[in-house]
């Protein structure tokens, strides 16, 4: 496992979670976790259902507290005024449905403190493509739409540090594409971003660094580009023929014509290449970094 | 009280008062009441009219009946009925000769209605009687006494042999009927309260809500919010009842009726009582996993308040004793029982003490425990929390 923070003394990152542990009913939910996330990166949180995201966030959160271990927020522990600087867009979850989009803005927003809340209310509404809905009830909302109403909750009060679990779940492309869109901006604009996810495509294309829990214990952590070093390579091979033994391989995909090699990070490719070629006829030869979601799928198996 | 918890109070608040059916039970229950009291006043106008109006035929069969204007006799039972066919007469009273000793009469009438049939019954009792009267030469002013109802002065006197303070008979109703509404402001709040709290859980607000305050925050934004939902019921309540007791017969019994001991006790049981009620619904709302499952369970605590209609038999033979009195401590049946018991007796004030006392001390508990399970407890969706559960939510958060 990589271990990697980029910034050790604390200055610069806007979490720190050290040892942290949390248990319920004698389960260990979460058993050692330690990563930091450093200002204005976005940072991917892994694993498969029940890994131990959801317990992470709320103790990030202060929703639960831990039972050993500290997590730091902007070099602080949790205060009042931290939890007014995070925003967070929840999995699931539904809205008051009997109250107008525009009341349950000013709702939320007055709960953070937030000031000219009409005219933040207004270009929200504007980048989500809400503003005729401002003064609908919210059950006149699609589903889509009102998974944009709880993206705006989580952003009205421009959080320095915004946690989305699944927040590409229930929106189409197009509103993917919004989202994504608004995300990197607020990036750019200092936010940092902590997603869970279970969309590789989409950890691969905006995440920084990640960090992937399994059974409550970390099993990954740092940047992508680290990570994939240290699951190998994969090659395409198009061909015809049988296929001769290649050695330094861990594992085959092979469809018939089309076969995928996992190979061992270190693993002379030349060399294999010679091998097919002298055993069958090669239409295709593409060495590739491993994808997030065979790693994923890897690290779940194990 | 932080000013999120103001915050989530005014919103609960607001969203509540604007609904539809808050609005239709507020000012609805006390019209229905209001009509009710009006049918019930105009039925007893229209037997006093329709009586005035009416012509009875009579068969003097014990020999002490005399006509008077609208009572006419008849020598049988045939010739009367015959004259009740015709209309001539609107009933037919039949006095039987051994009436003196079995008291019973006949009425024969075409109305079917309860209006006619109750001011036949009526006036005819009050005719025989005064012929009967008249017969045994009782003075008219005595006859008048006993056919008039008789209106005692209660002096209701403390243990010590004195009278107590407020004499008037709006003195124990007004206390009494303010417990009443106290009850069901309580309950009727936290019912709100219990309802806010399931449809959030149910729909997996929660987590949401508690990433914008803390679990005690929000728990207390509520109870306020909801605490003034039930005042604004109880204050449009009791204005209504203020009105229409201004304007109604009985305005002269509570002319004198000023702001005592009593009232400000049952300011504080209110208070204290919804408290404790309110956060006790709060957590098991928060532990069950629908709406519906909470309102079963939070019909447990209805119970409380029903206390002292379930032990009226013996909280009115003796509303000082050691059931009473245990009822009286026991901090979910004290805002109830303590204030009927208030208006009955004298109870003695180390009681009424002990009683705040320990209310106060449930709320105190129960607020520190209520936060951990509220917040757990809106957190765990879809199952059933079990006991073992809730001890582990009470040490781990």
């Amino acid at each position: 496992m990589t271990t990697s923070d980029p910034k050790k003394d604390g200055e610069g990152n806007v979490l720190t979670v050290e040892h942290l542990t949390k248990t319920f009913d004698h389960r260990n939910v979460l058993g050692d976790i330690g990563f930091t996330v450093t200002k204005g990166e976005v940072f991917g949180l892994l694993g498969p259902n029940g890994a131990g995201k959801t317990t992470l966030i709320r103790t990030i959160l202060d929703i639960f507290r831990p039972d050993a271990g500290t997590i730091s927020l902007f070099g602080r522990t949790f205060s009042d005024d931290i939890k007014d600087a995070i925003g967070y867009l929840p999995e699931e979850g539904s809205l008051d449905k009997d109250i107008p989009v525009s009341e349950c803005i000013r709702y939320f927003a007055e709960l953070k403190h937030v000031d000219a809340i009409d005219r933040k209310m207004d270009i929200w509404l504007e980048k989500l493509d809400l503003t005729e809905y401002r003064d609908k009830k919210i059950q006149e909302l699609s589903k889509g739409m009102h998974r944009r109403l709880q993206f705006i909750l989580a952003v009205i009060h421009e959080p320095d540090l915004l946690i989305l679990d699944e927040p590409f779940s229930g929106l189409d492309p197009l509103n993917i594409k919004t989202l994504k869109d608004i995300l990197l901006d607020l990036r750019d604009n200092g936010t940092t971003l902590i997603m869970s996810t279970h969309q590789m495509d989409e950890v691969e294309r905006m995440c920084d660094r990640i960090l992937m829990l399994n059974d409550g214990k970390m099993v990954l952590y740092g940047s992508l580009d680290e990570i994939r070093q240290q699951f190998g390579l994969s090659i395409e091979v198009r061909y015809e023929g049988r296929l001769p033994h290649i050695d330094h391989i861990l594992g085959i995909n092979d469809s018939g014509n089309v076969a995928e090699l996992i190979v061992e990070k270190d693993a002379d490719t030349q060399a294999m290449l010679k091998t097919l070629i002298a055993s069958v006829t090669v239409r295709k030869f593409e060495v590739k970094q491993r994808s997030m979601n065979e790693i994923f799928l890897e690290v779940c198996r194990r | 009280m932080t000013a999120k918890s103001l915050i989530v109070a005014k919103f609960e608040f607001l969203k509540t008062v604007r609904r539809k059916g808050f609005i239709l039970g507020m000012l609805g229950l006390p019209l229905l009441m209001l009509f009710v009291l009006g049918l019930s006043l105009y039925t007893g106008a229209g037997i006093g009219t329709a009586s005035a109006n009416q012509t009875t035929g009579f068969v003097d069969a014990a020999g002490f009946v005399q006509a008077t204007p609208g009572f006419v006799r008849y020598p049988g039972i045939a010739a009367g009925n015959a004259a009740l066919g015709k209309g001539e007469i609107d009933s037919l009273l039949i006095v039987p000769p051994d009436y003196i000793r079995t008291g019973t009469l006949t009425v024969y009438t075409m109305d079917t209605s309860l209006l006619g049939s109750a001011g036949s019954s009526q006036s005819a009792q009050e005719f025989v009687t005064r012929n009967l009267l008249r017969y045994e030469n009782v003075s008219d002013p005595v006859a008048q006494k006993i056919l008039s109802p008789v209106s005692p002065t209660v002096i209701v006197l403390d243990e010590a042999g004195n009278p107590k303070g407020d004499q008037k008979l709006a003195g124990f109703v007004l206390p009494f009927a303010l417990t009443m509404v106290l009850a069901i402001g309580i309950l009727t709040s936290s019912g709100y309260l219990m309802q806010g709290i399931g449809e959030e859980k149910e729909s997996r607000r929660g987590e949401f809500l508690l990433s914008h305050c803390s679990a005690e925050e929000l728990l207390a934004g509520k109870i306020l919010g909801y605490a003034g939902v039930g005042l604004l019921q109880i204050v449009v309540w009791v204005a209504i009842g203020l009105i229409v007791i201004a304007v109604s017969p009985f305005a002269a019994l509570f002319s004198e009726i000023q702001v005592s001991g009593l009232v400000c006790l049952a300011v504080i049981y209110f208070v204290l009582g919804y408290f404790l009620f309110s956060v006790s619904i709060a957590c098991t709302a928060s532990l069950a996993p629908t709406v519906r499952e909470a309102q079963q369970v939070s019909a447990v605590f209805s119970m409380f308040a029903v206390f002292p209609i379930i032990f009226l038999q013996f909280l009115l033979q003796d509303p000082n004793s050691l059931l009473m009195q245990v009822l009286t401590y026991f901090p979910y049946t004290a805002p109830f029982v303590a204030m009927v018991r208030l208006t009955l007796v004298t109870v003695p004030p180390y009681q009424i003490i002990v009683s705040i006392a320990l209310l106060v001390i449930a709320i105190a508990v129960l607020t520190r425990l209520a936060a951990r399970i509220f917040r757990m407890g809106m957190l765990t969706y879809g199952k059933r929390v079990t006991f073992r559960e809730v001890w582990g939510f009470l040490r781990v958060t």
